[in-house]
């Protein structure tokens, strides 16, 4: 029987990343395919760290450029006026916008930011074996994952007033260089969080058992099947 | 050992679960980490292809309809879904036009088209391989449609024009804001475990039905 509790992995035990299907992988070093959806099977993410950090890296390093060039300018009766992000912000709290300034500045400057420090930190932890803890790095693992789509806001907003004030010499705007290296950010960032296997953060459960929140491995199946229909929620 | 039908496996923290029944409407949660197992949707298919067709039918409108028409003295310029990334396109940004135009336009008609064929397919049966083929695309396209982005980056762009001349909202925009409200209905309704389930199902039924050996 499959003990219920402890780690797939320990068992030999996969779940397919696309269908969800169980599967039982007898041989670490043997390729792999899903039984139901025919995809490459294997128990975490292959090279997931190595990836995750490359693009780190690549999105931190662009992350220069992004904020200081400028993504946009506003050209009125001939005198251009260029804006980095960060000028653009000051301008909306200049004129007054705070709730749409404070937007802007969340989507596109906190959330870069956040989900660059947040997946440094959970690569370090996994890397050099900390002492985190696993929820909490969880939550964090899906938030980066669920809000990274918004730092696409800044760019959306962009092409929408460039073709908007288009009325030749009166009024343009044009795009900066900038906008492409955020949007790089962006990308990349988002390619991140898809490399990064959460898995590996409970894979730290390795060096110490005892810090297994749940009940401990072995235990009956049947406090497992009470403790999951506790959390059982109407699901809107 | 077999894989057995009566464990689950946490996505996100790999913990092994004996899997409850859970009713219609609800959502079992890992314990653990918290992350979603499995949930129950109650006429998934019907649901994803009713949201699905009218998103599509808005989807029409909605990108060639002006959105909004910007005046000032007596010029004006309209902007459409399209011409924003054919705009920077033009002006030599054809990376960030690409992006736009692939997480404003081109995804989200994918994904609504994707969702339609998948749930048609299951609710009639058809071969299941292709099925399969067309999930495993939807679930990778899934995260780059972003129209809910898009929505904010239209309020935005409004709200800071407002002052400099006279902003007049089109069709277009209320044919986007359903398009949008059908895309999320679809999405939250539809659920792609449930949907390899049914195959699943499909396959047990009817052996001749697979399309290619196992």
């Amino acid at each position: 029987m499959i003990d219920t509790g402890t780690q797939a992995r320990t068992q030999k035990l996969a779940r397919c990343m696309h269908c969800g299907q169980i599967s039982y992988l007898p041989d670490a070093h043997h390729d792999y395919q899903c039984p139901r959806c025919h995809e490459p099977l294997s128990f975490r993410i292959p090279g997931s760290i190595h990836k995750t950090w490359a693009l780190v890296i690549t999105a931190a390093i662009l992350y220069i450029p992004a904020n200081t060039f400028p993504v946009m300018t506003v050209i009125s009766f001939g005198r251009g006026h260029p804006d980095t992000i960060f000028s653009g912000i000051v301008y909306l709290v200049q004129a007054g916008m705070y709730p749409i300034a404070f937007l802007v500045f969340f989507a596109s400057i906190i959330v870069p930011l956040f989900k660059l420090i947040g997946l440094t930190i959970l690569l370090l932890s996994i890397q050099f074996r900390w002492q985190i803890n696993m929820r909490q790095a969880t939550v964090m693992y899906r938030f980066i994952h669920f809000i990274g789509r918004w730092s696409m806001l800044d760019l959306f907003m962009i092409s929408i007033l460039v073709t908007l004030v288009n009325l030749g010499s009166i009024a343009t705007i044009a795009t900066g260089a900038g906008s492409t290296a955020f949007a790089s950010v962006v990308v990349l960032t988002m390619l991140a969080a898809h490399t990064f296997d959460p898995r590996l953060i409970w894979d730290l459960l390795e060096d110490s058992p005892e810090r297994l929140n749940g009940p401990e491995p072995g235990n009956s199946p049947e406090r497992e099947t009470t403790a999951l229909s506790e959390t059982i929620a109407p699901n809107d | 050992m077999e894989s057995s039908a009566h464990v689950t496996v946490c996505p996100d923290c790999d913990l092994v679960l004996a899997r409850p029944d859970i009713q219609q409407r609800q959502n079992a949660n890992c314990p653990r980490c918290g992350a979603e197992l499995y949930r129950v949707v109650d006429s998934m298919l019907g649901k994803t292809l009713a949201a699905t067709l009218s998103g599509l039918i808005l989807y029409i409108p909605a990108n060639t309809l002006p959105i909004m028409t910007f005046e000032i003295f007596d010029l004006d310029s309209t902007n459409t879904m399209v011409n924003g990334a054919y705009q920077l396109f033009m002006s030599g940004y054809w990376w960030m036009a690409f992006l736009v135009l692939m997480c404003s336009v081109v995804v989200p008609l994918l994904d609504l088209v994707l969702l339609f064929i998948i749930s048609w397919r299951i609710r009639f049966s058809c071969k299941t391989a292709f099925t399969k083929k067309c999930l495993l695309w939807q679930q990778t396209i899934e995260e780059w449609g972003m129209l809910e982005v898009y929505m904010i980056g239209i309020l935005i762009a409004y709200i800071k024009m407002i002052d400099m001349g006279n902003i007049i909202v089109d069709t277009g925009l209320y044919c986007f804001i359903g398009m949008l409200l059908s895309t999320m209905i679809a999405s939250t309704v539809f659920d792609t475990e449930t949907a390899f389930n049914m195959l699943d199902e499909q396959d047990k039924n009817q052996p001749g039905n697979k399309g290619e050996p196992a």
